[in-house]
């Protein structure tokens, strides 16, 4: 009995020790002297987490603002991009003279890292994100920046991995599902995506982000109706919100629809800037002439500045326009100047949209291939467009449509009907309203017009 | 080492009471609540098993099945997440729910209650748990040290947590998440324990060792080698289960928190365990634990049958809010084991239930019954013509109240036959067999019945009957092994007498600290086997002592409804006792009596009618014993010159058979030895050597020799021990004669003289000859006859010797009034009547 009653005491009093542990609080995990740089660095995460870069910013900036030695903001600042020039290289020296045995293994970590990226050293960058995951494995921002790594690495297999990662350790980690989202969307798992937006938007209803990702997805899946919803309430969260501006225009020209764009333009007028609203407006107009096949009036003079606006910022309307019109130098011409942006591009590794672009590319050349009589090449063209465009959004993901159905066309002017019946089921199963509207009534015939 | 098992058991019931009792607390503790039970078999996700009807999950359209992904705007990992989030809010607020149903994620708004204690079937199994938890715990205080007991005991503690903790209605909290491990651990260790139960009871099976078996050590290696792996196999099923569907990537499926691996584990294991029961039931030799067995078996099949069925063929019962399709059945299994205990003693458990307790629960039942037949016979016939009668309730009150005793009486019998026969059947036959021993009168005959019937009516091995006698208590029947005698310990028959006759023999331990005399015989009559002993004493005497020893087929002693019958039975058998003893001792008596007169009648006979003194003399003699028969006599022998006579009166000492035997001896002696010895001194002194020859010293022979002279003017006399005569002179003067100079008895001494001595008569003058025993005569009072009386009868008498003597035979008479003789009476007395002399 007596064993049993010491036994027991010492079971409670490790328990009890054990408690005491636990109750002894979180550990900190900002190194700063100050309450309120500390709270206004966790309000800037938050704003940040929302995609609101500005805000986020602007609350780091107070936060160095109270205590200059805080190197968490100084990172996030250089992480957002929102630091340049020289403020950029201020920050960048200030971090590099951190004391960095102060820090907690986080910010040690995140400090490291923004400087081996300054240094553009991605071996560096590789190396110290293992090193502290192997430490750290459930570390939300060790996470974050190894997904953030990959995305922007366009590893789409391995970003994935990590958002996964990262949202089991934080569902409520609203970027990572945005991303999972779209890494969902371009595979073509657009149930996932809806999922994954529907729970970005549960997480943040007063978020604007959510509401245009969700517009995008249901762009792309023809439900135009849903992505109306979705872009005009994220307006109304974020009147100030141009992407929405921009897809909503998009998702009425796919959609046929002309005439709300206009209020929709001079409503984005009063909050974005006049060259953003004229570039959108121009495309519009333009894809106003190949819906109404006024190729007249597109290659008219009336529209030369909207030519010379879509040549670098919509080349796809352009060259479109160019191939129905039959003026083939001025397709060739879109393509060189893509070629061209292409090439100063190539090395950027912030540029996501690299191999869309390529994609795009891809598909123009085929197109006009097409057009001129080359079939085989043209074929060869928009195979390998295919294989560059993913189903991202109502950009490249309407893109990636319009490829396949035109490769539909092709294939069915060489006689291979039963594929190009099957890749046009695939678009139709995925935008039946886009593959109907594109191919009229159900057959691709129209493509195989040459002028 | 058993003091550490029964410490251990005991804290792990306490456990196991209070994680239930916590776990029901829980769930009356108020907080905001979204009406969601949440399903227990699918850890990492929060599936909707059901939703409380009304509740804010119903309202907002949540479904069972569905699943919640986010709770106020968190995406939730753990239902501990959810509780958190739940318990920042009030009861009545509204928050946004993430749920995905059939047609993908939708979000809701629900509205949180208060939380509603758990459902009706959760209740049901609650009170099944705490059944077996407390039969269990009835069976291990009753029987600590039996490992059946013991293992029963673990066997409804898991129970107990099994569905206690883990049939709760799940939710968020995490009290939730551990409540439901326990349950489903206790549910791992729940089928080995069952088998492990079944291998040991109601016997054992044949490769369970017991101490004393050759190879002993070897075989319990072996033996608790297999128990090993009886309680182990299911926790290596589940992790193989679970290590092969990580591996292959698959999801486990869970059936109340087990994999079906886990659940045909427990069903092979049940049937098993079943079998064993079922084999070991046919084969035990004792009826009543073949009854009890059986009755195990029942409970055991037609309860865990149906849910052991519904949860590995139909596993969606077990995953809805109507369980007690499989569930229901279990009661089965403690009520029969309850109904066992009681009915067969199982476990060698014996359960006095109180009869009027059962009773008032038969009038209870019934009481309900009438109820509810009332209230369904009012339904029937609400609106009706017949409930319109003014008669009719009337009529329905009288039905009911006819109906109401009988219905009682034959539920009383009922009971009585299920719970009571046996103690009634042991009442009727110690009552037949007490009335048997009363009616008894033969000793041997009541001997034998108390001892050969009684163990065959308690079931022991034997009963033993002690009797007093010489002071001691002196076996008469039972076992050789029995000491056979004991002694009589007036401290031991005082304790005896305070517990009312019957004590067990432990009981009397302490006592014998102080007494050695009871130590050693408390440790024989345990060493013979003996447990309890019963005091017989009627209100007269101690007739002796009764001795039982345990029973045949339990260890436990009598109970106390058996000891109280005993009692009884033992009042009896002491009246029966005494009563035979007594009889025996009359007809002893009487064959004594009879032997006596027979005796009596021998030696009356040998007492000479007719005396004759010689002619001149009158004589005449009585003698009166005491008793039947008495040590004086009288005799005529020659005298001591021809044709002379003599007459020789003596007195024996002592009284009775032995005074009679050295009577008859002396009389023989004395008539042998005046055959060839006449002169009376050498006669006396031969008679006095023969009989001081003869033996016992106290055995002698008072004598006086009486003749006449040879010239016939008187007397020659001599004494050995007698009185001396008295003289009557014919003028009426008495006086003692003179004493010879040698009165030793005769066979007093070895060597002793004795002399003749004369005494001068003349014609009138008589002379009385006495025995001591006149003169010792006792009235009422105790005052002694005395001689002074005897003299003053003497002297009024007449001359005539028999007048004499029947006057002084009277005038004793008068004096003694009745009363007991104290000493045989011998008068002789001699007259001289010379005138008759020819």
């Amino acid at each position: 009995m007596k064993k049993i009653l010491i036994l027991a005491l010492v079971v409670l009093v490790l328990a009890g020790i054990a408690f005491a542990m636990m109750s002894r609080g979180e550990p900190r995990e900002w190194t700063t002297s100050s309450d309120a740089a500390r709270a206004e660095f966790e309000r800037g995460l938050e704003a940040l987490m929302k995609f609101y870069y500005g805000e986020a910013a602007k609350h780091f900036e107070a936060a160095i603002d109270l205590d200059s030695g805080f190197a968490a903001p100084k990172v996030m600042l250089l992480y957002t991009g929102w630091a340049h020039g020289e403020q950029r290289q201020r920050f960048v020296d200030e971090l590099r003279g951190q004391d960095l045995a102060r820090l907690t293994d986080r910010e040690r970590f995140l400090v490291e890292f923004t400087l081996a990226k300054a240094d553009q050293n991605p071996k560096r960058t590789d190396e110290l994100i293992q090193t502290y995951l192997a430490g750290s494995p459930n570390d939300p921002f060790g996470l974050m920046t190894c997904s953030t790594e990959a995305w922007e690495m366009r590893d789409w297999a391995r970003a994935e991995q990590h958002y996964r990662k990262l949202i089991e350790t934080d569902p409520n980690w609203v970027n990572a599902q945005n991303r999972l989202g779209y890494i969902a969307m371009a595979q073509g798992k657009f149930k996932e995506a809806e999922e994954a937006f529907l729970k970005y938007h549960y997480i943040a209803p007063d978020q604007a982000n959510p509401h245009d990702s969700m517009g995008e997805l249901m762009t792309l899946l023809g439900r135009y109706p849903e992505a109306k919803t979705a872009f005009e309430k994220a307006l109304e969260l974020k009147p100030d919100f141009c992407l929405a501006y921009y897809h909503l225009v998009d998702m009425y020209t796919m959609s046929g629809e002309f005439a709300p764009v206009w209020p929709v333009l001079e409503t984005a007028r009063e909050h974005c800037s006049p060259d953003f609203v004229d570039a959108l407006a121009c495309e519009t107009a333009l894809w106003l002439d190949f819906h109404q096949r006024a190729f007249d009036d597109a290659f008219g003079e009336e529209r030369a500045d909207c030519r010379r606006l879509a040549l670098k910022r919509s080349p796809f309307i352009l060259h479109l326009l160019a191939i129905e019109a039959g003026h083939f130098d001025v397709a060739t011409e879109t393509e060189t100047a893509l070629r061209t942006h292409l090439k100063e591009y190539a090395d950027d590794a912030l540029e996501p949209n690299i191999d869309g672009t390529k994609g795009m590319l891809l598909h123009m050349e085929g197109a006009r291939l097409a057009a001129q009589g080359d079939l085989e090449e043209a074929q060869g063209r928009l195979l390998k467009a295919d294989d560059y465009l993913l189903y991202w959004g109502n950009g490249q993901g309407i893109l990636k449509l319009y490829n396949l159905l035109n490769l539909a066309a092709l294939m069915r002017r060489t006689g291979d009907d039963r594929a190009a019946d099957a890749i046009y089921e695939k678009v139709h199963s995925v935008n039946a309203h886009f593959a109907e509207m594109v191919t009229g009534d159900g057959s691709t015939d129209h493509m195989a017009a040459s002028r | 080492m058993e003091l550490k098992a029964r410490t251990v058991l005991r804290l792990l019931g306490l456990l196991a009471f209070l994680l239930a009792g916590l776990s029901i607390a829980d769930m009356f503790r108020s907080r905001p609540y979204d009406g969601v039970v949440l399903e227990a078999d699918a850890p990492g996700r929060l599936i909707v098993r059901t939703v409380v009807p009304a509740g804010g999950a119903a309202r907002a359209g949540i479904r069972a099945g569905e699943q919640i992904i986010g709770i106020d705007r968190n995406v939730l990992r753990t239902s501990g997440e959810a509780a958190a989030l739940l318990n920042r809010h009030q009861i009545g607020a509204t928050i946004p729910y993430l749920v995905r149903g059939k047609d993908g994620l939708r979000e809701v708004p629900v509205r949180l209650g208060p939380r509603r204690i758990g459902s009706v079937h959760y209740l049901y199994a609650c009170l099944l748990g705490f059944a077996f938890f407390f039969v269990g715990l009835f069976v291990l205080e009753r029987q600590p040290r039996r490992r059946p007991a013991q293992v029963f005991f673990i066997l409804s503690t898991l129970f107990l947590i099994f569905l206690v903790c883990r049939l709760r209605p799940a939710s968020y909290s995490q009290v939730d998440a551990f409540i439901l491990s326990t349950g489903m651990a206790a549910f791992l260790f729940l089928p080995a324990s069952f088998l492990h139960f079944f291998l040991i009871f109601p016997r054992p099976v044949r490769f369970r060792p017991e101490p004393g078996d050759g190879g002993y050590l070897g075989k319990r290696a072996v033996w608790l080698t297999t128990l090993g792996t009886i309680y182990l196999l299911p926790l290596v099923v589940l992790a193989s289960t679970w290590v092969i569907a990580r591996r292959q990537g698959a999801e486990v499926d869970l059936i109340s928190g087990a994999p079906i691996q886990n659940w045909w584990l427990l069903a092979a294991y049940m049937a098993l365990a079943l079998a064993t029961l079922a084999y070991k039931s046919r084969r035990l030799s004792n009826p009543r634990e073949r009854r009890g067995a059986a009755i195990v078996l029942f409970g055991s099949l037609f309860g865990l049958v149906p849910f052991l069925v519904s949860a590995v063929a139909f596993p969606s019962y077990l995953h809805t809010e109507k369980p007690l399709y499989g569930v229901g059945p279990l009661i089965l299994v403690p009520l029969t084991f309850a109904y066992a205990i009681v009915r067969f003693q199982l476990l060698e458990i014996r359960v006095i239930l109180r009869k009027s307790l059962l009773y008032t629960l038969t009038t209870i039942v019934v009481t309900a019954l009438y109820a509810i037949g009332i209230a369904v016979f009012n339904a029937m016939t609400r609106g009706t013509s017949l409930a319109a009668s003014p008669f009719f309730p009337i009529v329905f009150a009288l039905v009911i109240v006819l109906l109401f005793e009988p219905l009682r009486k034959w539920l009383q019998t009922v009971v009585n036959r299920r719970f009571f026969a046996e103690r009634q059947r042991l009442e009727q036959a110690l009552e037949e067999m007490g009335d048997a021993l009363t009616a008894q009168v033969d000793l041997p005959a009541v001997v034998h019945d108390l001892v050969a019937n009684l163990p065959q009516l308690l079931g022991l091995h034997f009963a033993a009957l002690y009797l007093v006698r010489n002071d001691c208590l002196e076996r008469v029947a039972g076992p050789p092994a029995l000491p056979e005698r004991l002694p009589l310990l007036p401290e031991m028959h005082d304790t005896m007498a305070r517990r009312r006759g019957l004590t067990v023999l432990d009981e009397l331990e302490p006592m014998a600290a102080d007494s050695e005399e009871l130590g050693q015989l408390i440790d024989k009559l345990s060493a013979a086997g003996a447990q309890v002993i019963g005091d017989l004493t009627t209100p007269r005497r101690r007739i002796g002592l009764v001795a039982l020893s345990g029973k045949v087929d339990q260890t436990m002693p009598l109970d106390p409804s058996e000891l109280a019958l005993l009692r009884r039975l033992l009042d009896q058998a002491a009246v029966a006792l005494e009563t035979s003893m007594l009889f025996e001792e009359r007809t002893e008596q009487a064959e004594l009596e009879r032997e006596l007169e027979i005796a009596a009648s021998v030696q009356a006979r040998l007492l000479p009618a007719n005396l004759d003194f010689g002619p001149g003399w009158n004589v005449a003699a009585v003698c009166r014993p005491a008793r039947h028969i008495g040590g004086d006599f009288f005799t005529e022998l020659p005298g001591p010159s021809n044709g002379s006579r003599a007459v020789v009166y003596g007195d024996v000492a002592g009284k009775s058979v032995s005074g009679a035997l050295v009577m008859m001896a002396a009389h023989e002696v004395l008539h042998s030895l005046a055959l060839t010895h006449r002169d009376p001194e050498q006669l006396l002194n031969l008679a006095n050597r023969r009989l001081y020859g003869l033996g016992s010293r106290k055995s002698f022979v008072a004598l006086a020799y009486l003749t006449s002279s040879p010239n016939g003017d008187g007397l020659l006399y001599s004494l050995a021990g007698q009185p001396q005569p008295l003289m009557r002179k014919h003028t009426g003067e008495v006086w003692e004669l003179e004493l010879p100079p040698n009165r030793i008895p005769l066979g007093a001494l070895d060597n002793g003289s004795y002399f003749l001595t004369h005494a001068p008569m003349e014609c009138g003058d008589l002379v009385v000859g006495y025995s001591d025993g006149v003169i010792d005569a006792r009235s009422p009072t105790g005052e002694s006859f005395g001689i002074e009386r005897l003299c003053g009868v003497v002297a009024e008498s007449d001359s005539s010797p028999s007048v004499a003597v029947e006057r002084i035979l009277a005038s004793l008479d008068e004096f003694t009034q009745g009363t007991e003789p104290y000493d045989d009476v011998t008068l002789v007395a001699v007259e001289c009547d010379r005138e008759a002399v020819p």
